[in-house]
């Protein structure tokens, strides 16, 4: 399935280079005679990994900003947006390479990433050195924002995990699950995650986290793990991973006897795949719910109705149960709409200068909601706490904000 | 036994200086003998261990060396096996440590999140340096072989260098696992790379290098991993080397891998090193003992025979004086000790009987001599007897010899003494009938003639045997034509036969041979004589045939035959068969005689086979060499020269008037003048008388007073050469028919004619004497081309 997605999706790659190169190569021989030159936008994305959705989601959230931007007339007075992307799999050294070579391509604004936190921070070196200005609509590793980068290149219209774990242990211990089990993923991600539980646990008495248990990266099974916290007392799990592995921890639990079968409260990886398909029907059986920053559901339809026209025309993308991981999809858009009102406030193409642009761009009108300002000079994430929600999948796999 | 017995002891032990002085050993030499024979056996036994372990050695060396060389090969081919099922395990671990390590989620959770990698990742790698104890590097990196971390052996000799990534960065594309053998700095390496497979993307996100020196997967020193790339190291000599195929993961079968193991050829020489001298140690040490042992042996072997030796010395040296040898065990040497015991008994009762022999000898030899004494005088009487027999004896056989010889001598006397007369009567008659002409008492002449004839061959015969006796006739060997003689005699005795009512006929014949005619035909004739003498009617007939080898002439007859007894006797002299009354009609008994011997004289053979009443047939077998072409026939054989006698002057020398008047007479009444005398002295008187020397002188052999006719002869020749005169033909007159007077007269070289002589022979030495002239000496061996009448002419000369 995936693999059929790669060989769809590669013409499509070419197309959208040739769209790039052909004018490019055309400035290289002279004055264009045909429109004005595009200004380049480029995803890393985790394209290639199978059952993988983000990057897709990314992509198709970016593209249909990009329509919008230039249907109405573009950037710098006219010069169309043009996307190209990169795939990652998932893999730091692939981002890495990506992006060094992203870099070099003079008329390139900016990059965005996603979804693993890992790739990004893994990059976050290169960006600082090649000053390539990085826009994160899904990453929520702390350390991709708070890198120490000055300045700092890193923007984020996402989840942070400062946030998602505050939230995710408020909301168990407002359902009563007071002891929770951390299951995180050994990454920098996973890391993450540990560190702003016991942030946010410093000083607290409840909620409380009776044990941490870490998985690795294509591990084939988490019961060992599952079943070890909830031997040390967990009332409820909460699970830092991807969609695969979280799948894995799903059918397993289903298995348990229902008594067995501990509450668990995810963080977002999950919604970057197939996760519904990979679960299956076990997933009705397990209490299971994610953390959300939005929920087509919950944005006013005539908010959300123009861009699902455009994405209705560009990928068929008609209702909200038609966006497939909505955050990526959501998020892309408005960074893209931002970055667009950056460019246009930079008035360049000069990356430091729509750097600054954005941090001072503002107010947006976005689908999400409306931001005053966005970013901010110190402050680099545009989503806060009040941005949260928690939601779960219907039996037919569409997420739903939970009540 | 009655003589000095040197070998007789004396007082019962034999006598040192009886036994030869090198049979007896000195004491020094029976020190050195001593042992000399364990020494022997010692030294027989030394070198019969010595072939026995040269051969057992060199058989085990040979069997040894080849089972030691196969199972040095199997050993090696053990070994080999062995380091290539070690080799094998370690490949196979260390791949299957570096696939599971590519499989491991730490290394998956480090391509995503590198972050933090020293603290979690360097130090998991850092615990790999090590894979079944064989030092590895391992580099993990990206999916483009960029390296992420490794384990920490980056900076030794083993160490993956540039050109190991690159090799990485060629492989990884392909997304399989990849090896090779790399030679870095004269080591051999292997590098191969694991990939890291995420299952939810299309290609290695990353990878694993790991190098490991070939060197250290082999565990055993000698071999070494050999891979399809590498040509193996030539072999060095004397060297063998095992390859094994390695059996290994997959991902590494392409290398080919194999094992070599070298080894030497043979055992190693360290092992040689000792094992020889420790052999030759052992061989040394069991050669010593053998010979120890041997000798030991030897000398307890032979201590018997060395206690026989010193008894034996001492037995030689002082005696046999009842000595006895020791008997121990029961061995040959016992064996020989009791034969030496059973020998010393032998000698001790063979002195007792000595000497009990010794006393009754002694009786013996005294009764003895007494009877020797007693013997030796009979004998003595005995011996003279027999000599007087002897010698009787030989007087009988002289006296028979003389009677012999006298019997001989009387027949020679008589036929002397007759011939005397009968020449005188001869010689007499026939000037009796020259002088009567035709008077009416010639007819009485005739008689008488015819008698006197009769008596001349009587005296012909006779004279005939004793020249034969004599070994005087030697055959005249010529070609001679058997037909010529068969017609003469045919021509002869026909009429004779036909007169005694018989027939007589000749096969004729071409025939020549080479023999002497006048003997081939007296014998011939003297058989045809034979013939018709017994044979009174039927015929008789002559021929001759060719047999294998020889020629017969064979005379039949259908006479009275021969009884059996009387064939062997035949041939003798006077041996007549039915004429007891010695009819003279019959023959004297002499032809056959004569025939015998002169058959013997030429060689040939006489044999008869006869049937009484019926017949007889004499054969005469001739050698066929005698044989030849024909010849010319002698024309002049037959020739008769008729005796023309001149005139000349004949002297006659005879001490018999009769003799010498009838001889004058003759002479003169053929004309001649004749001399008379009656000795040599009378002559030479007679002679000086003469004008005119003689022409002929015929001297009896036998003169007065032991005088010889030969000495006349020659007194005569030297008084009419002291003259100046040539000697004249001289002939010897001789009655005598003893062998040695013939023989005597025949050396003398002169003319010999025997008594009585015919007047026709008188007239043909009258003849012979003119012709002989001037030349008389080389007339002094007329050929006798002249037979004579008489038969007996045959044999002059």
């Amino acid at each position: 399935m995936f693999a059929a997605a790669t060989r769809l999706l590669k013409p499509a790659l070419l197309l959208l280079a040739l769209a790039w190169a052909a004018p490019a190569a055309a400035t290289e021989a002279g004055r264009p005679a045909t429109g004005p030159e595009p200004v380049i936008l480029a995803l890393d994305g985790e394209f290639g990994l199978t059952n993988s959705t983000s990057a897709e989601a990314i992509e198709r959230g970016i593209l249909t900003a990009i329509d919008d931007v230039n249907r109405q007339g573009g950037v710098l007075g006219g010069r169309p947006l043009a996307l190209i992307t990169r795939e990652h799999r998932s893999i730091s050294a692939r981002g890495i390479k990506n992006i060094r070579e992203l870099a070099t391509i003079p008329d390139l604004i900016a990059v965005f990433g996603g979804r693993f936190s890992p790739v990004v921070i893994e990059e976050l070196p290169v960006l600082q050195q090649t000053r390539t200005l990085f826009l994160a609509p899904w990453s929520s590793a702390d350390g991709i924002v708070d890198n120490g980068m000055k300045p700092n290149y890193i923007f984020r219209l996402s989840l942070r995990d400062g946030l998602a774990m505050p939230f995710l242990l408020t909301r168990a211990a407002d359902r009563g699950l007071t002891r929770v089990g951390l299951l995180l993923t050994n990454t920098a991600w996973g890391r993450s995650n540990l560190e702003a539980a016991n942030r946010h646990l410093a000083g607290r008495d409840s909620p409380s986290v009776v044990g941490t248990a870490w998985y690795n990266w294509r591990d084939r099974s988490l019961i060992n793990q599952y079943e070890e916290l909830a031997a040390a007392g967990a009332q409820a799990i909460l699970l830092v991973a991807n969609d695969d592995e979280a799948a894995v921890l799903v059918r397993e639990v289903a298995a348990l006897p229902p008594g067995r079968r501990l509450p668990i409260l995810s963080h977002w990886g999950v919604t970057g795949g197939d996760f519904t398909g990979q679960a299956g029907p076990a997933l009705q059986e397990v209490d299971f719910t994610v953390i959300q920053t939005v929920s087509p559901f919950r944005i006013p339809p005539e908010r959300l109705a123009p861009v699902l026209e455009t994405a209705g025309r560009l990928f068929g993308i008609h209702r909200p149960e038609d966006i497939v991981s909505p955050v990526g999809f959501l998020h892309a858009y408005d960074l893209t709409r931002i970055l667009a009102l950056a460019i246009d406030r930079a008035g360049t193409t000069d990356r430091a200068a729509v750097r600054d642009a954005l941090e001072q761009v503002g107010p947006y009108r976005g689908v999400i909601r409306d931001f005053d300002r966005p970013f901010a000079p110190g402050r680099h994430e545009a989503l806060g706490p009040q941005d949260l929600l928690m939601a779960r999948f219907r039996a037919d796999g569409v997420l739903v904000p939970v009540e | 036994m009655t003589g000095p017995d040197p070998y007789r002891p004396p007082n019962g032990a034999i006598p040192p200086s009886a036994i030869p002085p090198s049979a007896i050993p000195s004491a020094a030499q029976r020190m050195l003998t001593s042992g000399r024979l364990a020494r022997r056996f010692a030294l027989v036994s030394l070198m019969l261990g010595v072939l026995i372990a040269i051969l057992i050695g060199a058989s085990l060396y040979v069997v040894s060396s080849r089972h030691l060389a196969r199972q040095h090969l199997a050993n090696v081919e053990a070994n080999a096996s062995l380091a290539a099922r070690q080799t094998e395990g370690l490949l196979n671990t260390l791949a299957t440590t570096v696939r599971d390590l590519a499989d491991n989620s730490v290394l998956a959770t480090a391509l995503v999140d590198s972050a933090g990698k020293e603290t979690y990742l360097v130090p998991f790698l850092g615990s790999f340096n090590h894979i079944a104890s064989v030092p590895v590097a391992i580099v993990f990196t990206d999916f483009e072989g960029e390296p992420i971390a490794d384990n920490g052996r980056q900076s030794g000799t083993l160490s993956i260098g540039p050109a190991d990534m690159a090799w990485l960065r060629a492989a990884i594309p392909a997304g399989k696992p990849a090896a090779t053998v790399i030679h870095q700095d004269g080591t051999h390496y292997l590098l191969a790379a694991e990939m890291l497979i995420y299952s939810r993307t299309s290609s290695p996100e990353g990878a694993l290098l790991y190098k490991v020196p070939l060197d250290s997967l082999v565990l055993h020193p000698e071999a070494e991993l050999l891979h399809t790339a590498e040509e193996p190291r030539p072999l060095a000599p004397d060297m063998i080397a095992v390859t094994v195929p390695l059996t290994v993961p997959n991902r590494l079968s392409t290398l080919g891998l194999q094992l070599r193991l070298e080894a030497p050829g043979t055992p190693t020489t360290a092992l040689l090193s000792w094992m020889l001298p420790a052999y030759g140690l052992v061989a040394v040490a069991a050669l010593l003992a053998i010979y120890i042992g041997s000798r030991a042996v030897g000398s307890h072997m032979t201590r018997s025979l060395r206690e026989l030796e010193r008894l034996a010395g001492s037995i030689a040296t002082d005696g046999f004086t009842g000595q006895r040898a020791r008997v121990r065990g029961n061995d040959e040497v016992s064996a020989l000790a009791r034969g030496f015991n059973a020998m010393l008994d032998h000698i001790a009762a063979i002195q007792r009987e000595r000497e009990m022999r010794a006393a009754e000898e002694i009786t013996i030899q005294r009764t003895l001599a007494e009877r020797a004494e007693q013997a030796r005088a009979e004998a003595e009487g005995a011996r003279n007897e027999a000599e007087r027999s002897r010698q009787e004896a030989v007087m009988a056989l002289m006296v028979a010899e003389r009677a012999n010889a006298a019997k001989t001598h009387f027949l020679a006397a008589a036929s002397h003494d007759l011939r005397q007369p009968v020449q005188s009567l001869v010689l007499l008659t026939s000037a009796l009938a020259l002088r009567l002409g035709d008077h009416p008492a010639a007819s009485l002449v005739g008689s008488i003639e015819a008698s006197m004839d009769a008596l001349c061959r009587l005296l012909d015969a006779i004279l005939d045997i004793s020249k034969l006796d004599a070994g005087t006739v030697s055959p005249n060997v010529q070609t001679v034509s058997l037909g010529a003689i068969f017609a003469r005699l045919e021509g002869e005795y026909r009429l004779r036969a036909a007169e005694k009512g018989i027939a007589f006929r000749s096969v004729p014949t071409d025939v020549t041979l080479n023999a002497d005619p006048a003997l081939l035909e007296r014998i011939i004739r003297n058989l045809v004589e034979n013939a018709l003498r017994y044979t009174d009617h039927g015929r008789i007939l002559l021929g001759c045939r060719h047999g294998s080898g020889t020629l017969r002439i064979q005379i039949f007859d259908t006479g009275i035959g021969i009884p059996p007894e009387h064939l062997e006797r035949i041939f003798h002299e006077f041996y007549q068969i039915s004429n007891p009354t010695r009819d003279r009609g019959k023959g004297l008994g002499l032809g056959l005689a004569i025939v015998d011997r002169l058959a013997r004289l030429l060689g040939y053979r006489v044999h008869v086979a006869s049937r009484p009443n019926r017949g007889s047939c004499f054969t005469l077998e001739i050698p066929m060499p005698a044989l030849s072409a024909p010849a010319i026939s002698p024309a002049a054989e037959a020739e008769e020269h008729a005796p023309q006698p001149g005139r000349g002057i004949a002297l006659v020398i005879d001490d018999d008037p009769l003799v010498r008047e009838g001889l004058t007479l003759l002479i003169e009444d053929l004309g001649w003048r004749a001399i008379a005398a009656d000795s040599a002295g009378h002559a030479l008187r007679l002679l000086r008388e003469q004008p005119r020397p003689p022409d002929l002188v015929i001297a009896d052999y036998r003169l007065e007073a032991g005088a010889t006719g030969l000495q006349a002869i020659h007194a005569v020749e030297t008084a009419l050469k002291e003259q100046g005169h040539a000697s004249p033909l001289s002939v010897v007159l001789t009655g005598d028919t003893a062998p040695e007077r013939i023989a005597d007269a025949e050396a003398s070289g002169y003319r010999i004619l025997h008594k009585p002589i015919a007047a026709k022979e008188v007239a043909q030495l009258l003849s012979d004497a003119l012709l002989a002239g001037p030349d008389r000496d080389d007339a002094r061996w007329p050929t006798p081309e002249g037979a004579g009448r008489r038969d007996s002419a045959i044999l002059q000369g």
